[in-house]
């Protein structure tokens, strides 16, 4: 991978005895959009809010455009459209909150946040307070989109949002943002979402990362064996998990499944079947279950 | 974020103006029914009036009190105990910008009400010692009587030392909402502040070792006491500057956590 935009090493943070982040490393590549997967509780929202400098790390070290969260907040934050809760000041209208915004961004355009506004269906003249959860998430996107940054780092996004918006708001991040040549970092649990508009994707579990791979080389490189067949080999390097239920040895190929059935049928091992997989049966079967300990890095 | 300061502080500017109309409506009315009812005929008249407008200002100033306290719980503080502080926070600015730019604009609201209340209670008297001298042409009395009993050089310091105490509320306030997070703690703070303050001032005043120094009234009396002609109480300047440098203290402390601060 060249050029990251965003790079954590061996992000470690504790909330009292609970492992927030245990060792997370990732690389969100420039221009991509990285979709940062993971079930609730498994360290994405701990990790964007150590990119923005909200969080403090135990140990390990996180950069972004290669500063530092905390000593350069100022220079990265300027660069960075942040989404992190979604809440904003309560007492102000959608359009009192793009005149007290627009002052810290040099690269803001009122121009994009009307577009935006008109897009996303947002009721401008409404204070922040009684708007509903889903315009409220609108208005929060409106903010870090509008202010021009290089990157846009999201948490749940689409979190609240109907079908339509949800649309409507991808193909904002894919046909401006992206196209564009900035770079996404967006987190979420929603796999379909991800997988319409990510180049790039990471998944993480309690913590840390299982997998960070292009969406491409996913799809075209894993599946899914089904062999009968006695001593099976169990440890290759193309192997992520294997199991045997019944006489029956499943595998997860990273890559080269084809040249693999052949070794096993050379061997005289009855291959069942060969399928590709797609990225809810690969989250399915890195995070589904109750011991994973694979790092996997596809660059 | 000047502008967000005002939005923050407005309401309580205009409580503050609305309390100084209805304390000045009331001077005012009282002076009016007063001079009604009763002639003025002897100097006696002006020593008689005086406690209304000595009331008149403990209300303005109580009431400032009040306004100081719940001003410290505005800004950064509230907003992140109203859980947009990772929006807030993830603006391109330094935190203790914040800090700074809503404890200067507090404090600079805060004295231009109080310097328009304490006009505004000036004038009214004045006024009262004009028509006094007008409607009583046969009266020994003259402006001179009144001018040395609350004359505006007083004033002003008076007003100084009541912005002192103002100012240590809202700053205390404030570093309490900011570092706590919170503006119910922040209150909570404030209160626990003056309290622990007033017992501890109390006990070294009364129990404490001779050679200990005694903590410094809240309120600064600006007098030496006794009656007109005035005289300041000794080492005055000092007192007012040893207040003024402490105030910074607070946004520094405010500043110091919110920088640590994990929203």
């Amino acid at each position: 991978m060249s050029d990251p935009v965003v790079v954590t090493r061996s992000l470690v943070k504790h909330y009292g005895n609970v492992a927030a982040l245990d060792g997370l490393s990732l690389s969100v590549p420039r221009g991509s959009i990285y979709g940062f997967l993971g079930r609730n509780g498994a360290g994405k929202t701990t990790a964007i809010r150590v990119l923005a400098g909200l969080a403090h790390p135990a140990s390990g070290e996180a950069k972004v455009f290669g500063l530092h969260p905390e000593r350069d907040r100022v220079a990265l934050l300027g660069r960075t459209g942040f989404v992190i809760e979604k809440t904003l000041l309560p007492s102000l209208t959608g359009n009192e909150l793009v005149r007290f915004n627009r002052g810290f961004f040099p690269g803001w355009s009122d121009a994009l946040a009307a577009k935006y506004a008109a897009a996303l269906e947002i009721p401008m003249d409404r204070k922040f307070r009684k708007l509903s959860q889903g315009n409220r998430t609108k208005l929060c996107l409106l903010m870090a989109l509008a202010q021009g940054a290089e990157l846009l780092i999201l948490d749940e996004p689409t979190l609240g949002l109907d079908p339509v918006i949800t649309d409507q708001l991808l193909r904002i991040l894919v046909d401006d943002v992206a196209a564009s040549g900035r770079t996404v970092l967006m987190s979420s649990h929603h796999l379909s979402e991800v997988e319409k508009i990510a180049d790039w994707v990471g998944i993480v579990d309690r913590g840390r990362l299982l997998l960070e791979a292009q969406l491409d080389d996913i799809r075209s490189g894993y599946a899914r064996l089904r062999v009968a067949g006695r001593e099976l080999p169990r440890q290759d390097p193309a192997i992520v998990t294997v199991a045997e239920t019944e006489g029956v040895t499943e595998y997860v190929l990273r890559s080269g499944a084809g040249e693999f059935a052949t070794e096993l049928r050379r061997q005289g091992a009855l291959v069942l079947d060969v399928s590709p997989m797609n990225l809810s049966e690969i989250f399915l079967e890195l995070v589904g279950k109750e011991k994973h300990d694979a790092l996997e890095v596809l660059a | 974020m000047l502008w967000k300061c005002w939005r923050d502080l407005r309401l309580f500017v205009w409580i503050g103006l609305a309390w100084l109309g209805v304390v000045a409506a009331t001077i005012v009315y009282a002076h009016l029914r007063g001079s009604a009812e009763t002639h003025i005929t002897t100097a006696s008249h002006a020593g008689r009036v005086m406690p209304e407008f000595v009331a008149a200002l403990a209300m303005i100033q109580m009431a400032f009190v009040l306004l100081a306290w719940s001003m410290g719980t505005v800004g950064i503080g509230r907003d992140i105990g109203h859980d947009a502080g990772s929006w807030m926070l993830t603006r391109p600015t330094p935190r203790g910008r914040f800090v700074w730019t809503e404890w200067a604009s507090g404090l600079t609201a805060l004295a231009l009400l109080l310097a328009l209340a304490e006009f505004v209670w000036w004038l009214c008297m004045r006024l009262h010692i004009f028509r006094f001298v007008i409607e009583s042409p046969n009266s020994t009395a003259t402006p001179l009587f009144i001018e040395p009993v609350f004359p505006l050089e007083l004033a002003t310091v008076t007003s100084l030392c009541v912005f002192l105490l103002l100012a240590l509320i809202f700053s205390v306030t404030h570093c309490g909402t900011v570092s706590l997070r919170h503006s119910t703690r922040g209150l909570i703070f404030c209160l626990g502040f003056l309290i622990a303050y007033a017992i501890l001032f109390h006990e070294i005043a009364h129990y404490g070792p001779t050679w200990m120094p005694r903590l410094p009234d809240l309120l600064l009396d600006p007098s030496a006491g006794g009656g007109p002609p005035v005289a300041y109480r000794p080492h005055l300047a000092s007192s007012i500057l040893e207040r003024l440098a402490v105030l910074p203290l607070f946004p520094l402390i405010a500043q110091f956590f919110l920088r640590r601060a994990e929203v």
